[in-house]
C-alpha cells in the first residue's frame, strides 16, 4: 500500500461553510474509526463521501446529525458545527438538530402509514394542525421530491403501496417536510433499479438549490454524476477533498487515483 | 484494476503502438521514394494508407466499447482520451505520407532528380520526431514528449526557408513551377507532419502529467 500524507489536499475549508467537521477523532471503543478529519460541507453544493468499506464515510456522514449518539461506547473529539454552532455542544437540542439535518437510508423506511400520513407527520409532530396548511407542504415536498404527479390522486394509500424508487422519494418529501436546512443521504440508491436510480440523481440536482446534500456512495460513477465536492476516505482518514471534476480528472493523490480507477479497494 | 478493462486498455494500446509503427513505416518509405526516386515504392504507399485508415476504425471502436462499457476516470480516462486522439494524429500523418508518394510519382513522371537539401533535413527531422513521440507515448514519459515538441521550430524554418528559395526559383525559370509546385508540397507535408507528432506529444504529456501544454506561450 502506498503511503500517503496525514491531511487531505485542498479546499478542506469553504468560505461560507453549512457544515463543517474540524479535527474529528471518533473511537468505538478501541477502534479508531475516524482520523483526525476536518472537512467543510458548502451551502448548496452536493458533497459526496466516497472510500471502500469500512473506510468510515457512513460514520463520519452520521456524525452531522449525531446519529452515532445512539451507539454504545462511541467516543467523539473535535467539533461539528452548523451555521457555526456545535452540534456536540450540551445545550444542543438533538431532536431540533434532526430537523435541520435530516437523513435518508439506503433502504426506503416509510411510516406504515398513508402517503399523505408520512409527509404530514413531522410538521404535526411540529404542532402544525392546520388542515389548509398541512394540504400545501404535502403537495409542496411531493411536488419537490418528484412525486406528486404519480401518486396525487392516492394520497390515502399505504406508503407500502409504492414502488421502492417511489417510496426512496416518499421519504425525501417527508424529510424535506420539517423545512431541514442538510439532508444527509446514505447510498440511497443502492436498493434501486438504473430507472428509479436516475429520479433520485436528477432530484438531487433539483434539491441542491433548496438545501445542502451530503451524499454517501459506493457508486463512483454517481458521485462524478451528483455531487459538486468529493471525500475520498480510507481507513478513516480523508485522503483527498477536492472539486468533484478535479477527483475523477487529475486527483492529487495516488491513492485517490488507484481507488477511482479499481486499482485497489 | 478489473482484470477485463485492464486486457482491454493494454490491447487498446497495442492497437495504437501497431498504427504507430504502420505510419512511421509509410512516412520511411515516403522518404525511401523521394530520395531513390522510386514510383514503385512510392505506389505502396498510396495502396498502404487503407490499411491505415482501416486500423484507425478499428482503434475508435476499441475506444468507444472501452468508454461506453466501462466508464473509466482519471488517468485511464486520460489514456483513452489522449489515445483517441493520438489514433486521429497517426491517421493523418499516415495522409501526408500518401501526398509525399503522390508528389514523388508526378516528379518522377517528369523526370527531375534534384532533391534539396532542406528537405532531406525535414524528412530526417520529422522521422526522428515520429520515432520519439510514438517511443514517448510507449513509455509514458512527458520528458521526451517534450523535446519532441522542441523541435517543431526547427522544420517550421526550414519550411520557410526552402518556400522562398524555390519562389525565387520559380520567379527566374517558370518553367520550374509544376515541379517547384510539388517540392512545396513535400516540403509543406513534413512541415504538418512535425506538427502532428507535436500533437502527438503533446498528448502523452497530458496523458502522464494531466496538463494541457497545447498553445502555450512559447519562452
Amino acid at each position: 500500500m502506498i503511503a500517503e500524507p496525514k491531511n487531505a489536499t485542498t479546499p478542506r475549508e469553504s468560505s461560507s461553510p453549512m457544515m463543517r467537521a474540524v479535527d474529528i477523532e471518533m473511537y468505538y471503543g478501541t477502534q479508531h474509526a475516524l482520523k483526525n478529519v476536518s472537512m467543510d460541507v458548502a451551502q448548496n453544493e452536493v458533497t459526496a463521501l466516497i472510500g471502500p468499506s469500512g473506510c468510515g464515510k457512513s460514520t463520519f456522514l452520521r456524525l452531522f446529525n449525531r446519529m452515532n449518539d445512539l451507539i454504545e461506547n462511541v467516543r467523539i473529539e473535535g467539533e461539528i458545527t452548523l451555521d457555526g454552532k456545535n452540534i456536540y455542544d450540551k445545550s444542543t437540542d438533538v431532536v431540533e438538530l434532526r430537523k435541520k439535518v435530516g437523513m435518508i437510508f439506503q433502504k426506503s423506511n416509510p411510516f406504515p402509514k398513508s402517503l399523505y400520513e408520512n409527509v404530514a407527520y413531522g410538521p404535526k409532530v411540529n404542532g402544525e394542525n392546520n388542515k389548509a396548511r398541512l394540504d400545501e407542504i404535502v403537495e409542496r415536498c411531493l411536488r419537490k421530491a418528484a412525486l406528486w404527479e404519480e401518486v396525487k390522486d392516492r394520497l390515502k394509500a399505504s406508503a407500502y403501496s409504492l414502488s421502492g424508487g417511489q417510496q426512496q422519494r416518499l421519504c425525501i418529501a417527508r424529510a424535506m417536510a420539517v423545512d431541514p436546512e442538510v439532508i444527509l443521504m446514505d447510498e440511497p440508491c443502492s436498493a434501486l433499479d438504473p430507472i428509479a436510480t436516475q429520479k433520485i440523481e436528477d432530484l438531487i440536482e433539483e434539491l441542491k438549490h433548496d438545501f445542502t446534500i451530503v451524499i454517501v456512495t459506493h457508486n463512483m460513477q454517481q458521485a462524478a454524476r451528483v455531487s459538486d465536492k468529493t471525500a475520498f476516505m480510507w481507513m478513516g482518514e480523508l485522503i483527498e477533498f477536492n472539486n468533484t471534476k478535479k477527483i475523477f480528472t487529475s486527483p492529487d493523490k495516488k491513492m485517490t487515483e488507484d481507488y477511482i480507477t479499481g486499482r485497489f479497494g | 484494476m478489473n482484470t477485463q478493462f485492464s486486457e482491454l486498455l493494454g490491447n487498446l494500446e497495442k492497437l495504437v503502438i501497431r498504427m504507430g509503427s504502420l505510419v512511421e513505416g509509410q512516412v520511411s518509405s515516403a522518404v525511401q521514394a523521394l530520395v531513390t526516386h522510386n514510383s514503385d515504392i512510392a505506389q505502396k504507399v498510396i495502396d498502404g494508407d487503407e490499411t491505415v485508415d482501416q486500423l484507425e476504425i478499428e482503434i475508435d471502436e476499441a475506444v468507444l466499447n472501452i468508454l461506453a462499457l466501462h466508464q473509466p476516470v482519471a488517468m485511464d480516462l486520460r489514456d483513452i482520451i489522449g489515445i483517441s486522439k493520438i489514433n486521429g494524429d497517426l491517421e493523418r500523418i499516415g495522409d501526408h505520407a500518401l501526398n509525399i508518394a503522390q508528389s514523388v510519382k508526378v516528379i518522377n513522371d517528369n523526370k527531375f532528380k534534384g532533391i534539396h537539401a532542406q528537405i532531406s533535413k525535414m524528412s530526417d527531422i520529422s522521422q526522428s520526431m515520429l520515432k520519439d513521440a510514438i517511443d514517448s507515448f510507449i513509455h509514458k514519459d512527458a520528458q521526451m514528449a517534450l523535446e519532441v515538441c522542441k523541435r517543431d521550430d526547427e522544420i517550421d524554418d526550414l519550411n520557410k526557408f526552402l518556400f522562398a528559395d524555390i519562389l525565387a526559383g520559380m520567379i527566374k525559370e517558370p518553367k520550374s513551377i509544376p515541379i517547384s509546385m510539388e517540392i512545396i508540397r513535400i516540403s509543406k507535408n513534413f512541415e504538418r507532419i512535425a506538427d502532428l507528432c507535436t500533437n502527438i506529444s503533446e498528448d502523452v504529456v497530458f496523458i502522464r502529467n494531466a496538463k494541457s501544454i497545447k498553445h502555450a506561450p512559447k519562452s
